[in-house]
């Protein structure tokens, strides 16, 4: 298509609004799936930690968090620090029943959720369980005390041994595990970015790779059968 | 507007693949040897065109650009809009491998239906008449690939998912605005730079 002159005003520039409109359209709606926010949680001795951050591995600074139990009653809130990261104390909450789910609350419509199980939980967490559940805890420690003025002496020191023993272990424990808890929520990251990353570069020049294949295998089938000089 | 695995009833995956079968057969039958490359772009613009996403409320829908695919190939849509599909299920697990048979024909079927309805009036001489063919083209396309999808799902999963059902329309109608602006452009600007390919 030889214009000449009019090359320009009738090639050139219409395929370069037409290119430019299509790679704007293609940024603007890129954009908003890669700030997509993210937050996942877990336990670390007493405490919960949230993390929050966006796609790309930047973190959601100042940010917003909510927790809420499973009866949709809000727990405790608060905002991500410049590390990207809120965290809570377990003893420090209203009793509260069941899992805990965490919102993160970016602005914008950005919204994350990630819901921390009942048994995800340690069981020392503070319950808002029904009375009755209550006695049956209590009574075998009642009869414990009522036998130990019975046995002498060295009966209720074996009980207060055997208390501490447990609060020594429970806090050397929690110290051990605090490196392996890290690296498990370093893991639980990883697993969701992957889950949630689009299509990679790889994947769309192999599709394309594909389809013009394709397309060369059918011509060269096709051509075969077409008779020479066209 | 993509199905995933999973969700539909054995039943309404075989109509759907049963059907794709009859439209691949016609459209491999009235495939050209001059137009195996303009099938080969336009499949690979079906392709490319779902990962341009349109925020919808709290998630986003994708581009489909059917209509274009319509307006261009006609019949040979299905054969285009099949291995577009096959490769997104492949590659991005888009879609599924069970569910190929319906979203193929859930996606070009529209695409065929439109693109001769709309066909002859894009070679009308007057401007407006073009313009406003080629928009019903594009959001048509999507409009009618809606409702085949809601289609699917209620027949599938009965009553009960009709009102999701709503929502999946009711969520494209953002894209179906913007797909009809694409196609004007798209295919305004084809036929600036090689019209003889709106000849079909």
């Amino acid at each position: 298509m030889n214009l000449g002159k009019y090359r320009f005003r009738r090639i050139v520039r219409p395929t370069a609004v037409c290119m430019a409109s299509m790679v704007w359209v293609c940024v603007m709606f890129g954009q908003s799936q890669g700030h997509k926010v993210n937050v996942f949680a877990y336990v670390e001795g007493d405490r919960v930690v949230v993390e929050g951050y966006f796609s790309g591995n930047a973190k959601a600074r100042d940010t917003l968090v909510q927790v809420f139990d499973e009866t949709g009653k809000k727990v405790v809130e608060g905002k991500t620090d410049q590390k990207g990261i809120y965290s809570f104390k377990l003893a420090d909450l209203p009793p509260f029943s069941g899992s805990l789910k965490i919102v993160l609350d970016a602005e914008m419509g950005h919204k994350a959720e990630y819901t921390l199980s009942a048994s995800d939980l340690p069981d020392s967490a503070k319950r808002d369980v029904p009375s009755r559940d209550q006695p049956p805890i209590h009574e075998p420690r009642k009869q414990e005390s009522a036998n130990a003025p019975a046995i002498p002496v060295g009966g209720a020191t074996q009980q207060v041994d055997q208390a501490a023993l447990a609060a020594a272990l429970g806090t050397l424990l929690d110290k051990k595990l605090e490196p392996i808890v890290k690296m498990l929520g370093k893991q639980e990251r990883l697993l969701l970015e992957e889950k949630q990353r689009g299509p990679r570069i790889s994947d769309i020049v192999g599709g394309l790779g594909w389809i013009v294949g394709l397309v060369g295998l059918a011509a060269f089938l096709w051509g075969r059968n077409r008779p020479s000089g066209q | 507007m993509h199905i995933s695995e999973g969700v539909l009833t054995a039943p309404v995956l075989g109509a759907g693949a049963v059907l794709t079968i009859a439209g691949l057969a016609i459209g491999l039958k009235k495939m050209d040897y001059e137009k195996l490359p303009e099938v080969g772009v336009m499949a690979s613009v079906f392709f490319v065109a779902s990962l341009i996403h349109v925020p919808v409320g709290p998630s986003a829908a994708h581009l489909i650009l059917n209509g274009v695919c319509g307006l261009l190939l006609g019949w040979l849509a299905f054969p285009a809009i099949f291995v577009g599909l096959t490769l997104q299920a492949v590659l991005f697990e888009f879609g599924g491998l069970t569910t190929l048979g319906v979203n193929t024909f859930n996606m070009a079927f529209p695409a065929m239906i439109l693109g001769y309805a709309c066909g002859r009036f894009i070679k009308s001489p007057y401007r407006t008449v073009r313009v406003v063919a080629e928009f019903v083209a594009g959001a048509g396309a999507i409009l009618l690939s809606g409702l085949l999808v809601a289609a699917s799902l209620v027949l599938a999963l009965g009553q009960s998912i009709d009102a999701a059902a709503r929502v999946v329309v009711m969520a494209h109608v953002p894209v179906m605005a913007i797909e009809g602006l694409l196609t004007i452009f798209i295919v305004e600007f084809i036929r600036k730079v090689r019209p003889e390919m709106l000849e079909k």
